[in-house]
């Protein structure tokens, strides 16, 4: 092969050598800078390994290539020279002809030769010089950059706002809480706790209009809920009283704690009656009976006062006080005659049985105010019974119903469980009866419950005629009392 | 050494007859060199041209400059073919014996001036066929060869219809050039009225004899042709075909019938004659390029929608060439 041709073709390619080198390195660090800048930006940095590793990669890869497409063969260099010098195929004829003997082809060889020896050197540099020399600048420059530029500090993470804790009082719930507040007013809750209430009510409204967090509003809600429920725990006595009553060691007082913590009045008298009834036991002697009666007052009045209620309490003050009439009757030694004093110890349970419906009835109001503040908050405001916090617990006494045993016994006695009274004497039935205030029929003896309650609250109000209200009192006793009141009441007249 | 004196006679021998034809021929450049690239190839020149542009000036100066035996042989409807190829003849000898003699036509020379070539009958002009063909004359069962270097350059006018037999297709394609004379340009028309006010007969001299037409035919044949080149002519060529299926745009849209494999053979063969003539000592694309049209002009028909866009053959040509080249990259 011709040497001048050897000589070129080894300049050219040298050529692709350094222009695959150049831009394969160029390249690869071109990307990777702009990675590292990329992830400097974003304040991510990896580790240098993973820029070197991609960097390489790269630049082996365009090596690769741009070697694929620069490198030439022997013919493609004969067709380049030819095509740059515009020599007509000289070149490649002299390749293609090389071991022709032929006058003429030893001639075109070289003219050839001569041709390719005289060409500028200008033809066979580097294209574009300028080209690869941008190329690497700017890629160091890239790099440069990449390595002075610092990383930018990740922002600090706040947490972002729960898109869906978004709250908007609507003008339903406005309504229904302004209603409920109207209710509470209305109720017959005692005023103190009321007036406490209405208010809590009152601030959660005036609150909500400019709460926008859902679990700002829930916050206050079941803050309002948790301190109707407090107030009412405050004012509500009986659960206290029970507690102690309960520890008594008399079945009777027990009992009669079991009934008054059910808040059941109609339970509370049919209790009463039990003790009554029991006291006033035909096989009992006049001082077995005193000494019955003497034991009950005395346990009723430490149980009483053991718990930690006021005495200005009207339950307090109730049980108190059939607790010393009882006693004071008990050790009344003058009293001696049976019927004498089966009379006074009816008379003193029936007392006892008014005095201590009139402040269950209003702590059963309450709790019933309170139920219903809490119930509807909830439904008002879609409070989950889950979220709420611990409320105040119901005291677990039994049933008040004197137990399992008594349940059973009035169902194999045949006694109606229904009705008012107890044992034999039943004053109220099973019987339906139409319930003007729900529109619902309801057993007779829920419905003298509910009768009584309004009677209490009408006494409690003052509403009452004094004769209407002696009427009534007389009726409810008889009521519950039953035929021995009535058969007393006739003998005394 | 040797080569390079060859080469160097190559080039000093075309030199001298284009300066002898150039006495006598005024301007017509690219004619006289496609002349003498046809006559070292060993091919038959077509000339067309209107009256008196200097067709039969031009072959009559070759001849002399050639120092080869011319002949002329006007064409005419009447025209035999024995009156070109010759006859036999009864002569009487000096014994007073009838013997028969072949009397030879003007064919025989090494020259031929076949002016007006398509005034002759078809029947005529066959009688061409053979002797352009194969370079031999066959009258009685007798063949004749013909002397080499043979050449017939043949003049047509193309405005004269009436009387006129257009050359069949075989006998196109046995010319290798078909040159179209144009008209003077002012200035050379100057020229030549100058130069016929003195004297109107044909000044060339002879500078070359046939042998060395032969030795420069023989050393043209040398000069190689690299591959690319060779089917880039190839390619040209069977472009010109509408019937093939791989074929070019232009053909298929303006040509109804293609060139033969003679334009191919004619297309390297002069490209090495034109490569030597310029200097070069190999084919080039350039050497293919220049010789396609006198090459393909008069091989190749265009069809309707050619003549309907007003293209020349001339124009479906360069088309077909720069087709080529884009095909060929």
């Amino acid at each position: 092969m011709s040497e001048i041709f050897i000589k070129i073709k080894k300049r050219l390619h040298r050529h692709a050598w350094m222009k695959s080198v150049v831009g394969g390195i160029s390249f690869g660090i071109l990307l990777a800078s702009v990675l590292l800048l990329a992830d400097k930006w974003q304040g991510d940095l990896a580790n240098v390994g993973y820029y070197l590793l991609v960097g390489g990669v790269s630049a082996a890869i365009v090596f690769g290539v741009l070697f694929t497409f620069l490198w030439k063969s022997d013919k493609r260099i004969a067709k380049q020279l030819d095509e740059t010098l515009q020599l007509n195929e000289k070149v490649q004829t002299m390749f293609a002809f090389e071991k022709d003997e032929g006058a003429v082809a030893q001639l075109q060889r070289m003219d050839a030769e001569q041709r390719l020896a005289n060409a500028p050197k200008k033809a066979f540099q580097i294209k574009r010089l300028w080209l690869w020399i941008v190329i690497g600048v700017v890629s160091l420059a890239t790099l440069g950059a990449a390595i002075i530029v610092p990383t930018k500090q990740a922002p600090p993470i706040t947490e972002q706002p729960d898109k869906d804790d978004v709250f908007v009082m609507t003008v339903w719930q406005q309504t229904a809480l302004e209603d409920l507040i109207e209710e509470v007013r209305k109720s017959n809750m005692i005023e103190s706790a009321k007036t406490q209430v209405v208010k809590e009510l009152e601030k959660l409204s005036i609150s909500l209009q400019t709460t926008d967090k859902a679990s700002l509003m829930k916050a206050l809600v079941i803050a309002t809920i948790v301190t109707t429920d407090e107030i009412t725990e405050s004012v509500n006595t009986y659960k206290t009283i029970c507690k102690t009553l309960h520890l008594s060691i008399r079945a009777d007082v027990k009992n009669l704690a079991a009934a008054i913590n059910s808040l059941d009045t109609v339970k509370i008298g049919t209790r009463m009656a039990e003790i009554r009834d029991a006291l006033n036991a035909e096989a009992l002697t006049v001082e077995q009976t005193k000494e019955e009666l003497k034991q009950f007052a005395e346990e009723l009045q430490k149980g009483v006062e053991n718990s930690t209620v006021e005495q200005t309490d009207v339950l307090y003050a109730a049980l108190l006080s059939t607790a010393a009439q009882a006693k004071s009757l008990a050790e009344n030694a003058e009293l001696t005659e049976k019927g004498v004093l089966t009379q006074k110890v009816s008379e003193i349970f029936a007392d006892a049985n008014r005095n201590v419906a009139v402040p269950i009835l209003q702590q059963r109001t309450n709790k019933e105010t309170r139920t219903l503040v809490i119930e509807k908050l909830m439904g008002i405001f879609g409070i989950d019974k889950s979220e709420l916090p611990p409320l105040s617990e119901e005291l677990n006494l039994g049933g008040g119903n004197g137990g399992e045993d008594e349940e059973e016994e009035n169902e194999n006695s045949g006694v109606n469980q229904g009705g008012i009274g107890s044992g034999e004497t039943i004053y109220g039935s099973d019987d339906m009866v139409y319930d003007p205030d729900t529109g619902a029929y309801v057993k007779y003896g829920e419905i003298i419950n509910a009768y009584y309650a309004k009677y209490s609250q009408l006494m409690i109000d003052g509403k009452l005629p004094e004769d209407v209200a002696k009427k009534l009192a007389e009726y409810f006793d008889t009521l519950f009392n039953g035929a021995d009141k009535e058969e007393t009441n006739n003998a005394d007249k | 050494m040797e080569n390079i004196e060859q080469v160097k006679q190559f080039s000093e021998a075309v030199a001298k007859i284009k300066a002898e034809l150039c006495k006598d021929v005024v301007g017509q450049n690219e004619i006289i060199d496609n002349v003498i690239i046809a006559i070292i190839a060993g091919g038959n020149v077509l000339l067309e041209g209107v009256p008196g542009v200097g067709k039969t000036r031009l072959v009559r100066s070759l001849g002399r400059a050639l120092s080869l035996p011319f002949s002329r042989i006007q064409f005419t409807p009447d025209l035999m073919p024995s009156d070109v190829t010759g006859t036999n003849i009864v002569e009487k000898d000096e014994n007073g014996k009838l013997n028969t003699k072949f009397r030879r036509g003007p064919i025989f020379a090494n020259l031929v001036l076949a002016d007006e070539i398509n005034r002759a009958t078809p029947k005529t002009q066959s009688a061409m066929l053979e002797v352009m063909q194969e370079h031999k004359v066959t009258v009685a069962n007798e063949t004749y060869v013909l002397e080499e270097p043979f050449f017939v350059l043949a003049t047509e006018n193309p405005i004269e219809q009436d009387g006129t037999y257009p050359l069949p297709e075989a006998q196109m394609d046995r010319f290798m050039f078909k040159l179209i004379m144009t008209f003077p340009e002012v200035k050379e028309l100057a020229n030549i009225v100058t130069m016929t006010q003195v004297t109107m007969a044909e000044t060339a001299e002879a500078v070359v004899d046939g042998e060395t037409i032969l030795k420069m035919r023989a050393l043209a044949a040398g000069v190689p042709v690299i591959e690319e080149v060779l089917m880039y002519a190839m390619n040209l060529v069977s472009n010109t075909h509408p019937e093939l299926p791989k074929t070019s745009e232009t053909a298929k849209k303006y040509i109804k019938n293609g060139a033969s494999p003679r334009a191919a053979q004619a297309l390297i063969t002069c490209a090495k004659v034109r490569a030597l003539i310029n200097g070069n000592y190999n084919v080039s694309y350039e050497d293919i390029d220049a010789l396609a049209a006198p090459i393909l002009r008069h091989r190749i028909k265009i069809n309707y929608n050619a003549v309907n866009e007003h293209l020349t053959v001339d124009d479906v040509v360069a088309q077909l060439i720069k087709e080529n080249k884009k095909l060929s990259k």
